[in-house]
């Protein structure tokens, strides 16, 4: 009976995947007929297909978890990648841990957006709306083709194994099993605004009014992106033993690169809407934000990187994806060079110091992190290409060339929300920010005395991220907190905050490797490091070694208990850090293997100043995202 | 016409990101099991499918020229298709073959072996898997030939077929 029913919801899975398929396919010829002969489209039932190709592949979505959940070792993706030992919630995430289930999470997020659209657009004129569900669903249908015909989930394996192969230990994590849904959430997102942009080129809608009506559709993917970014950051430092929260690594640039181009548009679409500039700008950003979310999922998924999320080993996938990707760029670009010269007459004179012209400033600076992020991701994989080198671009690169333009970015956002839309309204101003700039210099001065720390570097951090945020406190109390954007408030208070911690973190984290005999200890500067002792354990297939350290600095005293695992087949070592908080800061151990401990054994120490801060600013950044989805309506012309 | 130039242009564009990543994408190997082949056996100990106190390892050095290893179980219905040509190998031809047990109940491997004949030398289990994973091992089944100086030099995902095994004998012959 058990089997019975498990099979039947792989057989289920496969039906509603392949009639998603039809449905799918059937919403954009509906649309093409009715737009070569000129007749009026039943916009209801159009909608309603659409609707019901979403449920099909919520069904379909539904039935692969429950086929993981019972492990039903008859299809292949569950035989490879579970096991009837392991936790449910692993069963679970196990669905979207491989390449087949993570494509259908890809393709019911693009449909999931697209159903969002039509329940929250009653109010759009039928033409935009319709031909964004046409967009919409044209995007659907590629990837369900690549699914069905490369990547099918449902695949079957006879005979039946009794045993999975299981996954990667490593790979067990409550944070890492929830970050991809986040990501897809965000990625994907992006794909309705893409859409949006296409329909309001191809209706000559594109105009102020397109990109109020657009703002909504960045905020909530950007949201989710900024949260999966910052739960992958937050797991790299507790899991993966690196001691830092951001390691430039390209993995962690594949999601940035998106972010950063999403974070330009959310700013230029302001502009575009309130003074009725950039509008090639913006659809330029529009296509480029999808286009790297998909170039992303491209890097990381299709083992052009070696990394632990590359899934799709079979190269012939990766290539489907590099077309589709081509093609898609391709189409966009096209439709965006036809029709944008038509519409929204750029007028391209600005006023100096208007709020404008800080958009835009800060736009250029954007685009310039940007491709430094570009290039420096993807001239490792050109030069192994052509000069079959390998080469790594460390965080030195990233941080020299963009620590100055931070500096400039952060004085921008502060000035630039006081300004007035189409005017210089600069000498109105202008005493607050002498002000502001004299309290924030003031306060730098404290900070450098306290910590005492004298560093050009050090100051021009301190004091930039202290100046948007004292900027920010007054003009909530300028405001007499009446009228505020609370989106853009936390965002960038969230920022000055990243900033600020991120300067102290940088001068005042210390890292240090050395190995410490049994019962000894080591001193780096004001730190006391003391092997108390060690023991080790053996599990079924690894041997876990345990040590037992006391840190000392000045009166505290913390004792950390890191460990580390030797698995036999294959030999592999898996490092279980210690971590212990005081104050914002934390001490962190990661230890070596070592078959004598009593000869010493390596530790890597760090001492991470004000780590609990960048978390934090990460939250305060999500939620600046998540309140500007909210509360969009309220923001009126200031 | 500017804008067919524009168009062109934006082509080119997407022509040469095409070619490099494509490159890019053929160039990668590191994840491929394949990548086993021509690389030494690793050290490799296995347990006797007849007798689990018996452990031998994987041949490393050895005075034949060639010997095969065979990843197989009882609930590998092509395990059961390759097993003729198998029988083949090791009974006409004589040639030595380790077979690995691969995440099987040993008592329905015994009588597998039983009722279809054992052309293996030394069978050895892996009850959890590890040691095929060592051998860059896809799944079941799976054939690698070694050569005197235990370097694998060739390697056979899926069932034997005719082909196969003439390779499998001209290789070794």
């Amino acid at each position: 009976m058990e089997i019975g029913r498990q099979h039947m919801a792989s057989d289920f899975g496969l039906v509603s995947l392949v009639l998603a398929l039809m449905i799918t396919a059937l919403v954009p010829l509906l649309f093409l007929k009715h737009a070569a002969f000129k007749t009026e489209l039943n916009y209801n039932s159009f909608y309603f297909f659409f609707k019901i190709s979403f449920f099909l592949i919520l069904s379909a979505f539904i039935f692969l978890v429950i086929s993981f959940v019972f492990s039903d070792f008859s299809i292949l993706a569950v035989y490879e990648n579970s096991h009837i030992d392991k936790p449910l919630f692993y069963k679970i995430s196990g669905t979207w841990g491989n390449h087949e289930g993570s494509m259908l999470l890809f393709i019911l997020v693009i449909s999931l957006y697209g159903f969002l659209f039509i329940l929250f657009s009653k109010n759009l004129n039928e033409s935009l709306k319709s031909t964004t569900v046409f967009f919409q669903s044209i995007i659907q249908l590629i990837f369900l083709f690549f699914l069905i015909f490369t990547s099918n989930p449902f695949e079957k394996i006879i005979p039946v194994p009794n045993q999975g192969l299981g996954l990667n230990p490593i790979l067990q994590d409550p944070l890492l099993a929830a970050h991809p849904p986040f990501l897809y959430l965000g990625y994907v997102g992006f794909s309705l605004l893409f859409s949006l942009l296409l329909a309001g080129l191809i209706t000559n809608q594109y105009s102020a009014n397109w990109a109020s009506i657009a703002k909504r559709w960045i905020f909530l993917p950007w949201t989710f992106l900024t949260f999966g970014i910052a739960l992958g950051s937050f797991w790299a430092y507790y899991e993966l033993g690196w001691g830092g929260y951001w390691f430039w690594d390209p993995v962690e640039n594949a999601s940035l690169m998106p972010w950063i181009a999403s974070t330009a548009l959310i700013h230029s679409i302001l502009v575009m809407e309130k003074a009725k500039k950039l509008f090639n700008w913006t659809a330029i950003l529009a296509i480029l934000t999808f286009v790297l979310s998909l170039f992303g999922t491209f890097l990381v998924r299709s083992g052009i990187l070696n990394s632990v999320h590359a899934f799709a080993n079979d190269p012939r996938r990766g290539f489907f994806i590099l077309i589709i990707i081509s093609a898609l760029t391709f189409a966009a670009f096209v439709i965006f060079i036809l029709k944008s010269s038509r519409q929204g007459k750029d007028n391209a004179s600005y006023i100096f110091l208007s709020r404008e012209f800080s958009i835009l400033v800060n736009n250029y600076l954007l685009i310039f992190a940007l491709t430094v992020v570009i290039i420096g991701t993807t001239y490792p994989i050109l030069l192994s290409v052509f000069a079959g080198e390998s080469i790594s671009i460390g965080p030195k690169y990233y941080n020299t060339i963009l620590a100055p333009f931070v500096f400039v970015f952060l004085i921008l956002m502060a000035i630039g929300p006081y300004l007035k839309w189409g005017k210089n309204f600069f000498s109105v101003v202008r005493f607050k920010f002498i002000n502001i700039l004299l309290v924030s210099i003031f306060l730098t001065a404290i900070i450098s005395f306290i910590l005492q720390k004298q560093d050009i570097v050090f100051w021009l951090g301190i004091a930039c991220s202290v100046y948007l945020i004292i900027s920010i406190i007054y003009e909530t109390y300028y405001l007499k907190f009446t009228n505020l954007n609370y989106g853009r408030l936390f965002s960038h208070a969230g920022f000055g905050l990243l900033i600020f911690s991120i300067t102290l973190n940088y001068f005042f984290s210390k890292e240090f490797t050395t190995k410490i005999p049994l019962g000894g200890s080591a001193n780096y500067q004001d730190f006391k490091i003391t092997f108390v002792n060690s023991f080790s354990q053996k599990q079924k297939n690894y041997e876990e070694l345990f040590g037992y350290y006391e840190v000392e600095k000045g009166s505290t005293k913390v004792s950390l208990k890191p460990s580390i695992r030797k698995y036999n087949q294959p030999e592999q070592f898996t490092s279980e850090t210690s971590i212990k908080n005081q104050w914002l800061s934390d001490f962190y151990i990661a230890m070596d293997y070592s078959k004598d401990p009593s000869n010493g054994i390596g530790v890597r120490f760090y001492f991470n100043y004000f780590i609990g801060l960048i978390w934090f600013s990460f939250v305060l950044i999500t939620l600046g995202g998540f309140l500007g989805f909210i509360q969009r309506k309220n923001e009126k012309s200031n | 016409m500017k804008n067919q130039i524009k168009i062109v242009i934006l082509g080119l564009l997407v022509s040469i990101f095409i070619f490099i990543f494509y490159f890019g994408l053929g160039s990668n190997t590191k994840n491929n099991p394949q990548v086993m082949v021509f690389k030494k056996l690793p050290a490799i100990e296995l347990r006797s499918l007849y007798d689990n106190n018996i452990k031998i390892s994987l041949p490393r050095l050895n005075q034949e020229k060639f010997y095969i290893i065979n990843i197989w179980a009882s609930w590998c219905t092509p395990c059961r298709d390759e097993h003729p040509l198998l029988m083949k190998l090791g009974i006409e031809k004589k040639i030595k073959i380790f077979g690995i047990n691969y995440k099987d109940n040993q008592a329905s491997a015994r009588s597998f072996l039983k009722d279809l004949g054992n052309p293996f030398y030394y069978v050895g289990i892996d009850p959890d898997g590890t040691n095929s994973i060592e051998l860059g091992a896809y799944g079941v089944p799976e054939t690698y030939i070694i050569d005197s100086k235990g370097i694998i030099v060739l390697k056979h995902v899926g069932p034997l077929n005719n082909d196969v095994y003439k390779k499998i004998l001209t290789k070794i012959e």
